[in-house]
């Protein structure tokens, strides 16, 4: 299971990426609105990807 | 644990690598290559190129070349004099440099069919900048230097998992891409928005990529599964809802 979600931590860093570069190609295709929806759901994957990392409920 | 004192009773005696001997001016420029091959590469594209069309003011070109000489300055003074030759390589260099770019005005701006030029110009002007950091001399050993404290090699804590590298490779990689495509934008204002959410994103992605890589393996540093996937559940579950959303759009119009 901690390989699956190690997994996932990957996955969903690169698909930020992804997001970011597609919102900024919508910005330079003129697709204001297209373009903050796709940075938007980057900025939501990353810290999606944070909180795998350290989430606030963590018991030591 | 080695006492302080043992470096004063174990001294020895300075190798010539810490004693300067004053190299050659052409010992220093190699020696300074990792940042002068970098340096002239982005002068002349970034820098050169645009002073020299037509229309450029005279004022323009006198900066470039005062930012020529700051970079070709720079390594023949760093050993001999590290500060000046820190101030000339980095701030004079730099400041000229962009000096050079606001009495160009709008001719700064590369013809949309050499985005290509303009980004190697940014990723040399990168490599510049790395190269100014902290680097030691040719034929130097850290442990022969006298103030060394003697001792057997500190051991990490923990050990990378072996795809660590792999993945933070990736990452930096897949980091680029909003870079360079920030550089298809054709509009000047809007590029400019374009290279400053590109570089943004580029930061958090190699930031959150750098834990996500040295946490891989982790077991001890981090909870159990099911509490991780809990946490983040929040943002994946609004990442959903905005991917339902948009392709409800798509569907609708």
């Amino acid at each position: 299971m901690s390989k699956v979600v190690d997994a996932l931590s990957i996955l969903l860093v690169l698909g930020a990426s992804l997001a970011f570069a597609v919102g900024v190609a919508a910005l330079g295709e003129r697709r204001d609105l297209a373009a903050i929806y796709w940075l938007a759901i980057g900025g939501l994957v990353l810290r999606a990807a944070v909180e795998l990392l350290r989430p606030r409920s963590s018991t030591r | 644990m080695t006492e302080p004192g043992a470096a004063q009773r174990s001294l020895r005696s300075a190798t010539p690598a810490f004693v300067s001997n004053g190299p050659s001016a052409l010992g220093s420029l190699r020696d300074r290559a990792n940042t002068l091959l970098p340096g002239l590469y982005a002068w002349v594209t970034t820098v050169l190129l645009p002073s020299l069309s037509h229309g450029a003011p005279g004022s323009a070109r006198v900066t470039a070349a005062l930012a020529l000489f700051a970079l070709l300055s720079a390594p023949l003074l760093v050993s001999t004099r590290p500060s000046l030759g820190r101030m000339l390589g980095i701030f004079a260099f730099i400041g000229c440099s962009l000096l050079t770019w606001l009495l160009l005005g709008a001719k700064v701006v590369q013809s949309p069919g050499d985005p290509l030029v303009s980004a190697l110009g940014a990723v040399a002007f990168t490599l510049y900048a790395l190269g100014w950091g902290s680097q030691r001399r040719r034929g130097v050993v850290p442990e022969d230097a006298p103030n060394v404290i003697a001792g057997p090699p500190l051991q990490p804590r923990t050990r990378s998992h072996p795809i660590a590298p792999f993945v933070f490779g990736l990452v930096i990689v897949s980091s680029l891409v909003p870079i360079f495509l920030a550089f298809r934008v054709a509009e000047a204002e809007r590029s400019l928005f374009a290279h400053a959410v590109a570089v943004l994103a580029a930061i958090l992605t190699i930031t959150v990529g750098a834990r996500v890589a040295t946490s891989l393996g982790q077991r001890r540093a981090l909870p159990a599964s099911a509490e991780r996937l809990n946490a983040a559940a929040v943002p994946l579950a609004l990442s959903a809802l905005l991917f339902g959303l948009g392709f409800l759009w798509l569907v609708v119009r």
